[in-house]
Order: structure tokens, then C-alpha cells, then sequence
């Protein structure tokens, strides 16, 4: 049993290598932002879930390039960008605007077609 | 009076049109953006070194992520060692792996790879977008990735998304 303990706790150690890092920050607003950039970017390997939620090898590498990137002062769009650009266009839940203008305007041309409809619908009721 | 009605309809059947539209543009081929490769330097598994401007000697070379620990691996290795033998290049990143195991790995079950990166800690990996192995890259003219497929790489795979695109 004491044995079987030992295997337990050592091999937690082997696997664990990575998490064992700590991210410490000097000033709180970026351990804010570290934080919540998390949430805006996804795991590429584990679909449905943020970077934040995973316990993925890849998603500790992501989180641990945000962490040198705000180190080295750069801001959370810059952070994204490089992201976007390194595993795609889908790797952040908010998509560019540069690259989906359509996706963006959708809301506002749904949003006029409402307005005409409604028009139309109180013209007739007059 | 009567044409507004008539333009709101037609503005909605264009709008779900082009959706619809869309839903089918997206099936089928599997379409991927060409991306200019990230420069890198690493290692080499026998220590050399080794930087992304070598891959500018073929016009055509595959990038194939491997590592001991993944099953996948095992799997598409044999296909690997029919493709080299039709003479395609193809440059080995062994991604977080231990090096003993790599070269016992080699032994084993044949090496196909023409070099072999040892990027001990994901940084090629990284850089490259690489999220898991197995991962495979297809590189025209040294610089630019025309395929990334992530997961195993078959027959099937490979006549469907990679030799379309060398014949082009």
C-alpha cells in the first residue's frame, strides 16, 4: 500500500511537470487579463472547451506564451493576433473583423430588416 | 406602396439563399489557406543543427510530428515508410519526446525520415501551430505549408488531400 502511495505520488510528479509552473504576476491587472484572455481563446485539440477548462498539453503551452507575451508588455490584441496567427482564424471565440465583415454586419442588415418589416406591418394597420 | 413588401421579400429569400449558399461552399474539400512557414532553428536528434532554410533544397517536403508516446504514430508509421520510398521527403519533428526512445523507436520500426528534429520541449511545435501529434505539414518550394492535417496519415488521407495539391 505504502508502496503503491509512493508510484501514486511520484508519478504525479512526472506528469505534472508542466502544471507545476506557477504563473506569478507583480501587478494584478495583468494576472487579470492572463486570466481572461484565457477564456477568449480555445483549445485546438479539445473542442468545445477554453484554453482556461483544459488540461491539454497544448493548452498549458498557450497559456504559457500569453504569459510571456504580457511580460513583455504586449496588449491582448497583439496577444490574439499572434495566436490567430499560429493556429487559425477559429483558435479565438470573437472572430476578426478584418476577416468576417459579413459575419459582423449580419446583426445590423437583420436589424434594418426588421425595421422595414415593421414598417410595412404598421402601414397596413393604419 | 405594393413594392415594399415585394423588396422585403426578396431581400430575405437573397439573405437565406446566400446562407444556404455558404452551407455548401464549406462542405467537400477540405479547403486550407496557404500560410507562409515560421522560421525556425532546432536540433537535430543526432545533434546537428538545423534550420527551416534547408527545406528550400526540396521543392517538395512533408513535415511529419511524431513521438514515442503517440498511438497514432504507431499507426501511420508504416505508410510513411511507403511514402518515402516513392522518394517524398520527409523531415521527422520528434515533439516532446525522450531521445533513447526516439532512436530505439527508429530501429524498431524503420526510419523514413531524411532529418530529424528533436524538439524536446514544443517549441518548432509551437511555432508551427502543431496542437498534438500526429500532425503532418505539407511544404512547397521551402517556405510555404499547402496542407496541415492534423491526426493519422493513410492512404485515404493522403490521396485526398495531399496529392491533389502536389499535382497542381
Amino acid at each position: 500500500m505504502k508502496s503503491f502511495l509512493m508510484i501514486l505520488i511520484l508519478s504525479s510528479f512526472v506528469n505534472g511537470q508542466d502544471e507545476l509552473k506557477i504563473f506569478s504576476f507583480i501587478n494584478d491587472l495583468d494576472e487579470k487579463r492572463f486570466y481572461s484572455l484565457q477564456k477568449e481563446v480555445s483549445c485546438p485539440l479539445c473542442e468545445g472547451s477554453s484554453i482556461a477548462g483544459s488540461n491539454a498539453p497544448i493548452a498549458f503551452d498557450i497559456k504559457n506564451k500569453i504569459y510571456e507575451e504580457i511580460l513583455l508588455g504586449k496588449s491582448d490584441e497583439e496577444i490574439l493576433a499572434n495566436l490567430r496567427n499560429i493556429f487559425g482564424e477559429e483558435v479565438t471565440y470573437k472572430p476578426s473583423f478584418e476577416n468576417n465583415i459579413f459575419l459582423w454586419l449580419l446583426p445590423f442588415i437583420f436589424f434594418l430588416l426588421i425595421l422595414f418589416a415593421a414598417r410595412i406591418f404598421l402601414k397596413k394597420n393604419d | 406602396m405594393k413594392i415594399y413588401p415585394l423588396l422585403t421579400i426578396l431581400l430575405v429569400i437573397s439573405l437565406f439563399g446566400l446562407l444556404f449558399f455558404q452551407l455548401f461552399l464549406n462542405s467537400g474539400i477540405e479547403e486550407f489557406d496557404q500560410k507562409k512557414l515560421a522560421p525556425f532553428e532546432s536540433n537535430l536528434l543526432n545533434g546537428d543543427s538545423f534550420t527551416s532554410e534547408e527545406l528550400k533544397n526540396n521543392s517538395l517536403s512533408l513535415l511529419n510530428v511524431w513521438a514515442t508516446w503517440c498511438v497514432g504514430c504507431r499507426l501511420e508509421h508504416s505508410y510513411l515508410m511507403e511514402l518515402e520510398k516513392k522518394g517524398i521527403s520527409i523531415i521527422g519533428i520528434n515533439y516532446k519526446d525522450d531521445k533513447e526512445k526516439a532512436f530505439k523507436w527508429l530501429d524498431q520500426f524503420g526510419d523514413p525520415y531524411s532529418e530529424n528534429i528533436f524538439d524536446e520541449k514544443g517549441e518548432v511545435g509551437f511555432l508551427l501551430g502543431v496542437s498534438g501529434a500526429p500532425e503532418t505539414f505539407l511544404i512547397k518550394n521551402g517556405d510555404s505549408v499547402v496542407m496541415h492535417h492534423m491526426g493519422v496519415l493513410d492512404e485515404q488521407v493522403w490521396n485526398n488531400k495531399f496529392a491533389p495539391l502536389i499535382d497542381k
